[in-house]
């Protein structure tokens, strides 16, 4: 089925209907139709062909529609209407195929309305003999977009919105009408100038055309084109830019909590921008180093606790996977006490964020990246050429990471191997930010090849933290009981909490028992050279 | 995309009455829905009034190396609801279908190109345990196999789940007491018999004449008989199978 549409910006002429009439299609009565886009902020569900909409329309209710391409809608029915200002979560609709299509996609990103389309909409179908539709027709008048934050019909994103579209719905084995009718209809008001061309697609569409919808969504910073003959300090300032873009693009999503993701990828940029404000000494300015330094260590703290919940809560299911039902029962207590936690640990990531603090430290960082090159403090190297600067921090990097790697032994503490784990994000993050000077394909085949190990670092990291975060969480709940006089917690919930800790440190010995192997491949000749020559190109 | 299949070893038992009842259920809730009637009779074809008829070459052109299902998907009177009509040719299937390697992943392999256009595919089968039916099982979620409460009908839906058993790759195997008469004393036995079975849904279609007429009307029984108890049932049927479908 094809959806094919014609739109124009001055009101229908009466012809329209006449039109349609001589065709067999006789156009119901008007009723009010509500349409209202969503999509994740980094358009996940458009990435993969998919429309979601909330419609609310006289005669059907309210629903979900989902639609592929020109493919007919599948509809979610709703008891009531969705409010079209606020995110949905896909989790919380009904099991059923809508459901199974968004989630793969969409996973755990909130669903966010991207515009609001109002109109007036008749609808007609001309059916042969036998009932059988041989083609829809909707038109759509009297058209009011709206974008969460506007009221309806006011701003700039209405002004180039069509005011009447027509829909041609074909249906399958049914190509000829719709075809024949819409060759009518574009000949009937071929005489109209406002009438462009018809054009796949429906009215709601065409509205997210006129109001300028980003349908692609976020999709990353703008990596900076970057010559790596150019001076360090003008490569640095340009990724530190792209950096603080991702910064301010994940901000409100953060500060809302509209999903994880947001803190998730707001912290990768603290990060990255951390890592490289180190990686800058002698390049940036000094006095700016250190305090932006301290700005960012200090945006690190304050949305810390809340990414870790956020893992643990997320990864739950996971990882209370190994355990009978009867244990994981037992232990919702503890994912409750664990969820309360994360909620407040947002709120306190809203108050931070919001905080005269933040917007301050965020100014200052902007004011600074956005100051002309010219005057800007420099750094003694600044001028040096980047790829040489960069190459030297590289090869800093990797040699710090092998020197500790190697000193790694079975004496070694946990608390080394997640130094080492540090030594690899700081090599990371310098590869991810310049690595392709010196090459795109060798530079993703180093990352690739660190990643092995940060993957084997990562889990042994990830498993003793999420051993000691459930023995401190079964620990509080033993002292919420206390304090409130209901004696222990459930024997079973402390069982089951001890079998799944358990769990978790031999998932740690395993890692362990696997670094030795991992960290030996790493370490080979061959790959050490691939990273020399990586370095030795972006110096020439 | 997911599938299911209206099937039974025994013809009577109200396969095509349950593969459309349930299909037009389903558009009710918004799903998407092509029903594929693979039963050379075409029943279904004629309820959803779509022509007998494959274009292309008939069967040979619809199995058939380099064949495609979409051109010969027709829209039905039911808003969401399409028909992959049948014709004789079909009583030539196995024939076609032995004519191409795997053949009993042939009937699955067609359906990929379709996964964006719909939600469900209901397959009606005709009755016996071809190359045919174990092609269309292969490529089945959920088997869904009407039953009559009798004696012999008990004895094909024993067959057709040894048949399933012995595939490698299974559809979850459900079946539903079809045409039942209460004012029979074997019948309200042989229910007690098959409610003790955990793949036997708790609906049960009555056998009434809003079922018969589906013929005539050539409609789903809700278009022509929406209050009856008929399509109360069939509405049921479908609820009880929907978390089967989409867990």
């Amino acid at each position: 089925m094809a959806s094919v549409v014609l739109d124009g910006r001055r009101e229908p002429s009466g012809p329209i209907v006449g039109v349609l009439e001589a065709e067999g299609i006789v156009l119901g009565p008007p009723e009010m139709l509500r349409r209202t886009r969503y999509d994740t902020f980094d358009g996940r569900l458009h990435g993969k062909g998919l429309r979601l909409e909330a419609r609310t329309r006289d005669t059907e209710g309210h629903a979900l529609v989902v639609t592929a391409g020109n493919g007919p809608p599948a509809r979610l029915f709703l008891s009531a209407p969705l409010v079209p200002t606020e995110p949905l979560a896909v989790t919380t609709l009904p099991p059923g195929p809508l459901r199974s299509r968004l989630l793969s996609p969409a996973a755990d990103r909130a669903l966010l309305p991207q515009l609001t389309l109002r109109s007036v909409r008749r609808s007609g179908t001309a059916v042969d003999a036998d009932g059988i539709p041989l083609v829809t027709v909707h038109l759509d008048s009297d058209l009011e977009i709206s974008r969460p934050g506007t009221r309806p019909g006011t701003g700039a994103d209405t002004t180039d919105a069509v005011a009447w579209t027509i829909e041609v719905e074909e249906l399958p084995g049914r190509h000829k009408p719709a075809r024949a009718l819409l060759q009518t209809l574009t000949g009937a008001l071929d005489t109209d100038p406002a009438t462009p061309a018809a054009v796949e697609g429906d009215a709601l569409e065409r509205a997210a055309l006129a109001a300028q919808v980003d349908r692609r969504g976020w999709r990353g910073p703008v990596r900076p084109d970057l010559d790596r003959h150019a001076a360090a300090l003008l490569g640095l300032r340009a990724v530190l830019r792209s950096f603080a873009d991702a910064l301010d693009a994940n901000w409100d999503g953060t500060v809302d909590h509209l999903d994880d993701e947001f803190l998730h990828d707001l912290r990768i940029a603290v990060r990255q921008t951390r890592s490289l404000l180190v990686e800058g000494r002698r390049i940036l300015p000094k006095d700016m180093r250190a305090r932006q330094r301290e700005a960012f260590r200090w945006f690190g703290t304050v949305t810390s606790p809340a990414r870790d919940l956020d893992v643990y809560v997320a990864g739950w299911r996971t990882l209370t996977s190994p355990l009978s039902d009867e244990d994981a029962r037992a232990l919702e207590p503890v994912l409750a006490h664990l969820a309360g936690k994360q909620a407040s640990a947002h709120a306190q990531v809203a108050q931070g964020l919001r905080s005269r603090t933040a917007r301050q430290l965020r100014e200052d960082w902007r004011a600074w990246l956005d100051l002309p090159d010219a005057e800007v403090a420099r750094g003694k190297h600044a001028h040096k050429p980047l790829g040489e600067m960069i190459g030297a921090r590289i090869m800093a990097a990797q040699h710090q990471l092998l020197v500790d790697g190697r000193r790694i032994d079975a004496g070694s503490l946990a608390t080394d191997l997640h130094e080492l784990r540090k030594d690899g994000k700081r090599l990371r993050y310098l590869l991810e930010g310049f690595g392709h000077l010196g090459g795109r394909k060798r530079s993703r085949a180093v990352i690739r090849h660190l990643k092995d190990l940060q993957d084997n670092l990562g889990a042994h990291q990830d498993a003793e933290v999420q051993a000691d975060r459930l023995r401190q969480t079964l620990a509080e709940l033993t002292d919420v009981s206390a304090e409130e006089g209901a004696g222990e917690p459930a024997p079973a919930m402390l069982a089951a909490g001890e079998r799944l800790a358990s769990i978790l440190d031999r998932r740690q010995a395993a890692e362990r028992a696997d670094f030795h192997d991992r960290f030996a491949a790493y370490d080979d000749k061959r790959a050490r050279r691939t990273v020399e020559d990586l370095v030795a190109r972006m110096s020439r | 995309m997911k599938v299911l299949a209206a099937a039974s070893i025994k013809g009577g038992v109200g396969k095509t009455a349950t593969a459309v009842n349930v299909a037009a259920e389903a558009t009710r809730d918004g799903v998407r829905v092509l029903l594929w009637d693979l039963d050379p009779q075409g029943s279904a074809t004629y309820l959803l009034r779509a022509e007998h008829h494959l274009t292309g070459g008939g069967a040979r052109g619809l199995v058939g190396a380099g064949s495609e299902l979409a051109p010969h998907v027709r829209a039905t009177s039911v808003p969401g609801l399409h028909v992959l009509p049948s014709d004789l040719s079909l009583r030539y299937l196995d024939r076609h279908l032995d004519d191409v390697d795997r053949p009993r992943r042939r009937l699955g392999a067609l359906l990929p190109p379709l996964e964006d256009a719909y939600d469900l595919v209901v397959l009606d089968c005709p009755p016996g345990a071809s190359l045919g039916i174990e092609s269309a099982l292969r490529a089945t979620d959920v088997l869904l196999v009407p039953v009559v409460p009798t004696t012999l009908a008990m004895l094909t839906l024993t067959q057709l789940e040894e048949v399933v058993a012995a595939r490698r790759r299974r559809p979850r195997f459900l079946a539903h007491v079809s045409m039942l008469d209460r004012r029979k004393k074997l019948q309200r036995e042989t229910v007690t018999t098959l409610a003790e079975r955990e793949d036997v849904l708790a609906t049960m279609i009555p056998n009434t004449t809003v079922v018969e007429r589906m013929g005539p009307e050539r409609a789903p029984v809700r278009t022509f008989a929406p209050r009856s108890v008929a399509t109360a049932a069939y509405e049921q049927l479908w609820h009880e199978l929907t978390p089967m479908l989409w867990r």
